[in-house]
């Protein structure tokens, strides 16, 4: 393929437009977070800076700026300083082929929704190096268990997803939003996997009540307890954008992406998403955490094998239909 | 009353009842060190709890007693247990192996007072720094006249 | 080879590979106070749980030693500024036995009142505590919002919020007025309708109960061997509490019962505490209710000399059995005073409860037993 001068302007667009997506759902999610919490707990959250406190986090981003950044003496520095942005960057590329619209996207991908899961996997890596690098035993505790986390959710969440593209015939996630239109969405047609793959999103975004990967109470701060200034911000930005994409997955696979009456399709295609966030927010902020040899329980005992029942019941029935 | 006389009966131990209206106290006894043992698994036997292991120091008679303060869970029986001996180099036989609550008041006492309990399961320091050479809760130490070097 | 009175050292070269020294440090937000515990680990299990004490060590018994029994008075909340009442209770009665004062029923009345409110800020507190320690913030919220009532209510009659020294020899500083009296009873009111929010947002959580179901069980042939007290102790079916086996104060006159819970987990600890609220609660109302004129104060003499000879005095804090020994030798100041409190024999138990299990656990554990280190440290 020939690089002209409208793939590099396209190119530049994208980078722009991801960023700018990304950017702005971190302060809007992060403000959105303290105000769920503050009225959950009989409180009202930020009120003074901005409108409503929306500024929040902008002030909040300025000061981690602001902060000195700490390199322990003994910690791996190549590692410590790489783990944030293996943790950051394949979130970013996995936008890219994320439909917002008909038109809306960055890159139409055939195998879209496998590029989005594959990457999705670099951010435990990131997790892990981040333990290791930082030479501290509560980091290296809360790695090891994002770690064991995958063993949980990562298979049920593609038993998950196999009955909809099994229903939709394709891995694009365009295609895979088109094929919902005029038909209903395939929450209804896949009601057990769709409440299965919100509990993975859960734990695949380390999560309440699956977040013992920084587990405060236990673990000081877990793996990112070293991290200090805008690096700590860096992983704080890639956990929120990863919900992002974690709800934007939900929403296309499962509640037909930017389908909807009367208002425009980014509109209900954010509507969707926000839906998911709040929702994610609403389970931190009620459970408590989950022990991690209960979650594997859980994750082997009970999502693997209703997944993997769920899935041959689809087949099943495809095969028949 | 009846139930520590239950419990020592047998072994050659003479229990005082005492007033409890006044002093909080239903009995006490005096045993020689040497006893201690026996006494105790007497009364753990029959499901006293001890409440606290001290010690006061007798520095007019040059002796340190050690009090021994037992309860009982189903009838209230506080019994005071104390043994004494010379202030210099006390030694008292532990209990821990009996009472397990007993090693952390037995390492209290011990670093308070200077007293080396014998066969204790552990014997260190628990509130005070593992470096300190000195004994607060003895009679003779006069907290303002040894500065001590925090480092 | 000398007897080594320091820590013992972990010979990391002759630990297996996943073997290694967590420390739950001083600074940990996990142990309730300035605690330190050495952690031998293998992987995520526990193999020694070894409790470092003393960063807040303050040396209270020399201190007492060298003090009127006047000037002890403040240093009893100092302790436990959690239960803070329960300390000046301890104090002032203990006293007031060696010496044969009288004390006004109205007092006596006011003195469980607010020690009573006393025990449901504290296991409000606790509340909030362990659920953060489990994972679950909202309830802190709501446990400590519900707490600011009482302590604006017992500011109002003792003057401070946390550190109370409010009662006296012989009765107590101050008396309470009707405001104060109302206010209580409209406390009993709201918390009535409240406390199911409590139970219906935690206690039949599954994950909770997952938490804390089986989770450091003290079997009641344990106990006694450990000396444990309160909550703890009536987790695991042992029916003791100092009000009802050596009632003191007006306790005899009131009617209330003393929950006990048989399983022994962190669940039935829990239980146990949220009923006691509930218990206190009936209490409060009854001390309201029954509340008689008079003074609130007997003269007692400036200057406080108990006979020579010892004393001693238990009180249930909400925490469990504090008991106070005092030797007397005929001056103005004590010749000896040992503190026994509750959360040095409860804590004593920890390494044997943390032993083999997931650090999770053990944290859950360390909730469930509701320690205030200074009161361990003294």
């Amino acid at each position: 393929m020939m690089i002209t001068e409208i793939s590099i302007l396209r190119t530049l667009l994208t980078i722009t437009g991801i960023t700018l997506v990304v950017g702005i759902n971190a302060v809007f999610v992060v403000w959105l977070e303290r105000k769920v919490a503050g009225h959950m707990q009989f409180r009202l959250g930020p009120t003074e800076v901005g409108p409503a406190g929306l500024l929040q986090t902008v002030a909040d981003g300025l000061k981690l700026l602001s902060k000195q950044i700490i390199f322990p003496s003994s910690a791996d520095t190549p590692i410590f300083i790489l783990a944030p942005i293996i943790c950051l960057i394949p979130v970013f590329v996995a936008l890219v082929p994320v439909p917002f619209s008909e038109t809306l996207q960055a890159h139409e991908l055939d195998i879209g929704l496998l590029l989005v899961i594959a990457l999705g996997l670099l951010n435990t890596l990131g997790i892990l190096l981040a333990g290791w690098g930082c030479d501290n035993k509560y980091a290296l505790l809360g790695a090891s268990r994002a770690v064991a986390q995958i063993l949980a959710y990562k298979i049920p969440l593609l038993l998950c997803i196999l009955p909809v593209i099994l229903l939709a015939g394709t891995f694009s996630l365009r295609e895979i939003v088109v094929a919902q239109e005029g038909t209903m969405w395939f929450a209804f047609y896949q009601p057990v996997a769709f409440f299965m793959y919100l509990i993975a999103i859960t734990m695949e975004t380390n999560r309440s009540p699956f977040d013992f990967a920084e587990a405060e109470s236990e673990l000081v701060a877990g793996f990112h307890t070293e991290y200090s200034g805008m690096m700590f911000s860096l992983f704080f930005l890639a956990e929120y954008t990863y919900m992002f994409l974690a709800s934007a997955i939900a929403s296309i696979l499962f509640l037909g992406g930017w389908l909807g009456p009367i208002l425009p399709g980014p509109v209900w295609m954010l509507l969707k998403i926000y839906f998911f966030l709040f929702l994610m927010m609403w389970f931190r902020w009620t459970f408590p955490r989950v022990r991690v040899d209960q979650m594997l329980a859980f994750g082997w005992k009970i999502l693997l094998p209703v997944s993997l029942l769920n899935f041959l019941f689809t087949a099943g029935v495809m095969a028949v239909l | 009353m009846t139930l520590i006389e239950t419990a020592l009966d047998g072994l050659d131990v003479a229990v005082d009842g005492l007033e409890y209206t006044t002093c909080g106290l239903h009995a006490q006894a005096e045993v020689r060190p040497d006893l201690l043992r026996p006494v105790c698994r007497a009364l753990h036997s029959l499901g006293f709890f001890l409440e606290t292991v001290t010690a006061i120091d007798w520095l007019a008679d040059e002796i340190i007693q050690g009090v021994y303060l037992f309860n009982h869970y189903e009838q209230n029986t506080r019994f005071k247990l104390t043994i004494r001996t010379v202030r210099a180099h006390p030694v008292f036989p532990s209990v821990g192996a009996i009472y397990p609550g007993a090693v952390w008041h037995e390492r209290e006492t011990g670093e308070f007072f200077g007293i080396t309990y014998k066969d204790s399961p552990d014997s260190r320091c628990l509130l005070l720094p593992a470096e300190t050479t000195f004994h607060p809760l003895r009679k003779d130490f006069r907290p303002q006249a040894q500065p001590v070097d925090t480092a | 080879m000398f007897e080594s009175k320091t820590a013992p050292t972990y010979h990391l070269e002759s630990m297996e590979e996943n073997q290694f020294v967590l420390n739950l440090g001083p600074q940990h937000p996990g142990t309730h106070g300035v605690l330190r515990v050495v952690l031998h680990m293998d992987g995520e299990y526990i193999l020694t749980a070894d409790p470092v004490l003393g960063y807040g060590h303050r040396m209270q018994e020399k201190i007492a030693e060298t003090m009127t029994y006047t000037q002890v008075l403040p240093y009893m909340a100092r302790m436990d500024y959690l239960g803070a009442l329960f300390y000046n209770q301890a104090w002032v009665c203990l006293v007031e036995k060696m010496c044969g004062f009288e004390v006004p029923k109205r007092a006596e009345y006011i003195r469980v009142l607010c020690a009573e409110l006393n025990r449901i800020a504290s296991h409000f507190l606790w509340f909030g505590a362990f659920l953060l320690d489990l994972g679950a913030f909202t309830p802190f919220l709501h446990a400590f919002a519900d707490r600011e009532r009482i302590l604006d209510l017992l500011e109002s009659v003792t003057g401070s919020r946390l550190t109370h020294c409010y009662f006296r020899f012989g009765g107590v500083g101050a008396d309470v007025d009707n405001v104060f009296l109302a206010g209580a009873q409209a406390f009993v009111d709201h918390m009535r309708k409240h406390l199911p929010t409590y139970h219906s947002l935690v206690t039949g959580n599954v994950i909770f109960q997952q938490r804390t179901k089986d989770v450091g069980v003290i079997l009641p042939f344990e106990t006694w061997g450990y000396g444990i007290s309160g909550p703890v102790l009536r987790g695991s079916g042992k029916q003791y509490d100092v009000r009802t086996s050596e009632p003191y104060s007006i306790y005899p006159e009131l009617d209330f019962k003393v929950p006990v819970e048989q399983a022994g987990d962190c669940l039935a600890r829990y239980l146990v505490r949220l009923r006691e609220i509930e218990e206190s609660l009936n209490i409060i109302e009854q001390t309201i209710a029954g509340m008689p004129k008079g003074p609130v104060r007997s003269k007692v003499p400036k200057i406080i000399k108990p006979p020579e000879g010892e004393a001693a005095m238990a009180v249930e804090t909400p925490r469990g059995e504090l008991m106070i020994y005092l030797v007397s030798d005929g001056s103005t100041v004590p010749y000896r005073v040992k503190y026994r409190v509750p959360s040095f024999a409860n804590l004593s138990i920890f390494s044997h409860l943390a032993r083999g299990r997931l650090l999770a656990d053990a944290l859950a554990i360390l909730g469930s037993l509701d320690m205030v280190i200074p009161e361990v440290d003294r």
